[in-house]
């Protein structure tokens, strides 16, 4: 990968610092998310997909700690800066949480005030980050809903979350977040709790709107299915390390690392049946995917860690 | 009770309703020992209902059953016993829960928690228990020093192991996996599925399998039910349901899923195609008279080449006699048979070829055949009569038809005269009202009922501006569900006589409607060709309503001697 980035993440390490001990949840982590792309980032639980996607929004929390590296925002255009490097009360980070860069989470239910009208959240990340009145915040935030599928919107807009369906609330959280039209939007797993019927709809929706927005989409996911419908870039973690990088069809179709082979082998969609399933130790066998060896290129813009 | 001695279950009309709310209707299904079943659909659909309706973890409607084929005294109706008359029977059926965080007793040890169900049960001394709880580790491959731990020092898979253990230390025959394997990650989820399958080899495991995750279910199922709002829409093979699925909602949720290969399109489909009705077959001249019946599926007559035929939840045809042509109307009769009704109106016993007379034609009477019939919930028979007319091109004076009532006795009387074109008919979900369509009229008349069948002056209950109004269902709620021939659809009325919706169909010459299928909650629609002679584009057409079709009581009219 190369040229226009939006983000360049390098050496990026983050520990956990306990009672009971040290944990090195990010060792090394480096990647970039392309300009205008969709960038999955793909592992099982404890991988480290979920803490490189708080750094990137500076919303990592203690004990967990930057301890190197660093997240450059924007390295090919005016105004770059590093993410890790800029202070708590630089204005900056204000700007960042939602302007630039925005987040889905999940749950839905969990990034939604329970106890506001949902046109009022909406409207409220207009207000943060721009000098416009309140109606003109509403008249932006009734336009966003429309977009993002609410139907309805004028009674729509007077409810609550829990009058929502679980899509229709992952519907307002993604309007919430695209509203200000952040240069990256971070999906961390938001169709993990909803149907497969819904989540095609959710799926389809980021799909159009980054096609109509261009902006730039981290994708969080375990789901392989999602990985390979949805994005451009893949990168996989495990450990807290980046195993492999690629577009969607090399490593889908040509998974290098031996790792990635076992993830899609575990796959009950990729085995006939009958056969039965691959779990990751099996389908490793005896390679080593615990030495951290450094990402090295192979070609085609292809990074893998092997040594 | 049964002896199918291969079968390990067998599911009967379940029902639940929580309130007024109906989560589960009318399920059946038989369940074979040491087969996977899987259940899927999306949340809200039934599938927990059912699973914990079969388990009586919740108590089903009164009137469903659920036999279950018992290790110790057979078959048993599991739906029937009282709940410490079954406590017994518990140690045959265990079920192994979705989240493994929160199905586990964070303040026992694995030892406890793994040994409860024995001490429940009254099983072995400590050292006994000890020693199964032991073996259990072992088959579910957790080390033996997990015993004094707690939950908490454990990871998802290995919870789901330990849920896993507890459900399987009793020997139970039937296991209910409620999303196992939903929780977890793709490494452990494919190590907790070959478990599941290695135990179902070694211990003669029968698994019901309840899952949203289409690929997990195909990957270790044999059978699936499909199931959308309580009701179960599609079943069979899992890999002839998923490869050929049949019901627009099966196809909305297969649709749905994200292949792993990016060379193939996810290309969901929209939630209008329920909106839509699908073929189920083609290929006839005129289809009328759609009747539903439990075993056979839908009866419906061809009314131009004649015949009456069956087609059942797999589209699959077959005749049922053959019949001259010019069948309008048809009914089941509680005697094993059929009430048809074309130039005259006759009993047919299934099977038979003999036809039995209840009602001739009385030209002079302003009668040249029959047309539409239904039944009330006494089973006696209301039958329309067409008159002479032009279109008949008979040479009779033109003149309208009656409404005749065939009582229990065999004996008929004439309840409503002035009827131009006889069609639909159905009574009102309290018996009290009768629909009634006149097609030339393009009117929907509506009778009180009164003693003995009587009906009191009509009134015009609906007015149709274009098409003709023909065969109708009323369904539970009260709203009446008319043919449109000529608008190519069916319309939905209200019982105060307003439209709320109308169904297309591809065709202009919508002939009747009926309602069958699980709970009654498909809507078959019936078509006839272009109106060009000879033509053979008639069929049949289903839709899945949201809201059951009024059971008719099958006509008690007694059959007079041949």
């Amino acid at each position: 990968m190369m040229t226009d980035n939006i983000l360049e993440i390098r050496n990026l390490g983050v520990r956990f610092q306990t009672d009971t001990g040290v944990t090195n949840a990010l060792n090394d982590v480096n990647f970039d998310v392309p300009r205008g792309k969709v960038t999955a980032i793909v592992g099982e639980s404890g991988s480290g997909k979920s803490v490189t996607a708080n750094c990137i929004m500076r919303l990592l929390q203690p004990p967990g700690k930057i301890v190197s590296g660093s997240i450059q925002f924007n390295p090919s255009r005016t105004e770059p800066f590093d993410i890790v490097a800029i202070r708590d009360r630089d204005p900056r980070i204000y700007e960042l949480h939602g302007g630039l860069i925005s987040m889905v989470f999940q749950e839905p239910m969990t990034a939604l005030s329970p106890v506001h009208r949902v046109g009022n959240q909406v409207s409220e990340a207009i207000l943060c980050h721009r000098d416009v009145s309140k109606e003109g915040a509403m008249a932006e935030a009734r336009d966003m809903l429309r977009r993002v599928g609410i139907p309805n919107i004028d009674t729509r807009i007077e409810m609550y979350p829990f009058e929502f369906s679980g899509g229709m609330r992952q519907r307002v959280v993604i309007a919430m977040a695209l509203v200000c039209n952040p240069e990256v939007l971070i999906c961390d797993e938001p169709t993990t709790a909803l149907d497969v019927t819904i989540q095609a709809e959710i799926l389809t929706l980021i799909k159009d709107l980054q096609a109509e927005l261009s902006n730039s989409i981290i994708f969080i996911t375990h789901d392989i299915g999602i990985v390979a419908q949805i994005a451009d870039y893949v990168v996989v973690m495990y450990q807290g390390r980046v195993l492999e990088i690629g577009t969607v069809r090399q490593v889908l179709k040509d998974p290098l690392h031996p790792y990635t082979k076992g993830l899609l082998a575990a796959i009950p969609g990729n085995v006939p049946k009958n056969v039965r399933l691959s779990t990751i130790a099996t389908a490793v066998g005896d390679a080593d995917i615990t030495t951290p060896f450094p990402l090295k290129s192979v070609g085609d813009g292809r990074l893998v860690s092997l040594p | 009770m049964s002896n199918d001695d291969d079968l390990i279950l067998k599911v009967r009309h379940l029902s639940k309703t929580f309130d007024k709310h109906v989560a589960l209707r009318d399920v059946s299904f038989d369940l074979k020992r040491a087969d996977t079943l899987g259940v899927v659909g999306e949340s809200g659909s039934g599938k927990t209902t059912l699973a914990r309706c079969i388990l009586r973890a919740i108590d089903p409607d009164v009137g469903g059953t659920v036999e279950f084929n018992s290790e110790q005294i057979g078959w048993v109706s599991l739906s029937s016993l009282r709940h410490n008359e079954l406590v017994p029977l518990r140690k045959e059926m265990q079920m192994v829960f979705q989240d493994p965080y929160s199905s586990l007793n964070p303040r026992m040890t694995v030892r406890q928690i793994i040994e409860e169900p024995l001490i429940i049960h009254h099983e072995g001394n400590s050292n006994e228990r000890l020693e199964r709880v032991r073996e259990m580790l072992d088959l579910v491959q957790l080390s033996q020093d997990s015993l004094t731990r707690y939950p908490h020092a454990f990871s998802g898979g290995q919870r789901q192991r330990i849920g896993i253990a507890r459900a399987l230390i009793l020997n139970p025959n039937l296991v209910v996996c409620d999303e196992t394997v939903s929780a977890l990650d793709v490494s452990v989820q494919a190590q907790i599925i070959n478990l599941l399958e290695d135990l179902q080899k070694t211990l003669h495991l029968t698994y019901i399998f309840v899952a949203h995750d289409l690929a997990v279910v195909r990957h270790i199922c044999n059978n699936v039910l499909v199931m959308h709002n309580g009701v179960v829409v599609e079943r069979g093979d899992v890999d002839h349901v998923f490869d050929h699925p049949q019901r627009n909602y099966t196809k909305l949720l297969l649709s749905a899923i994200p292949s792993p290969d990016p060379d193939i399109r996810m290309d969901p489909k929209n939630r209008d195609i329920l909106e839509q009705p699908e073929p189920v077959v083609n290929g006839y001249g005129l289809v009328e008279g759609p009747v539903w019946h439990g075993d056979h599926g839908l009866l419906f007559s061809d009314v131009i080449f004649g015949g009456v035929y069956a087609v059942n939840e797999s589209k699959e045809v077959n005749p049922v006699f053959e019949h001259r042509r010019g069948i309008g109307g048809m009914a089941i009769h509680a005697e094993d048979g059929m009430v048809v009704s074309g130039k005259n109106v006759s009993f047919k016993r299934f099977g038979e070829s003999e036809s039995i007379l209840l009602l001739d034609r009385d030209p002079d009477n302003g009668n040249v055949g029959y047309n539409d019939l239904t039944t009330d919930a006494a089973g006696r028979i209301y039958v329309g009569s067409l008159g002479s007319s032009p279109v008949f091109d008979d040479g009779l004076e033109p003149r309208a038809g009656n409404l005749y009532v065939i009582d229990l006795d065999g004996k008929s009387r004439v309840v409503a005269e002035d009827v131009q074109l006889t069609n639909g008919l159905g009574f009102s979900p309290n018996g009290r009202t009768l629909y009634h369509s006149d097609s030339r009229r393009g009117q929907i008349y509506r009778y009180e009922v009164g003693r003995n069948g009587d009906l009191k002056p009509r009134e015009v209950f609906h007015e149709f501006e274009t098409g003709a109004p023909d065969g109708l269902a009323v369904a539970e709620d009260g709203s009446i569900w008319v043919a449109n021939a000529g608008a190519g659809g069916v319309a939905v009325l209200e019982p105060d006589g307003s439209q709320h919706a109308f169904i297309s169909i591809p065709v202009p010459m919508c002939t009747s409607v009926c309602f069958g299928g699980s709970g009654l909650r498909t809507l078959y629609i019936v078509s006839g060709s272009n109106g060009v002679e000879g033509d053979r584009n008639g069929g049949v057409y289903r839709y899945e309503a949201d809201v059951s079709g009024l059971p008719l009581t099958p006509a008690r009219v007694q059959i007079p001697a041949p």
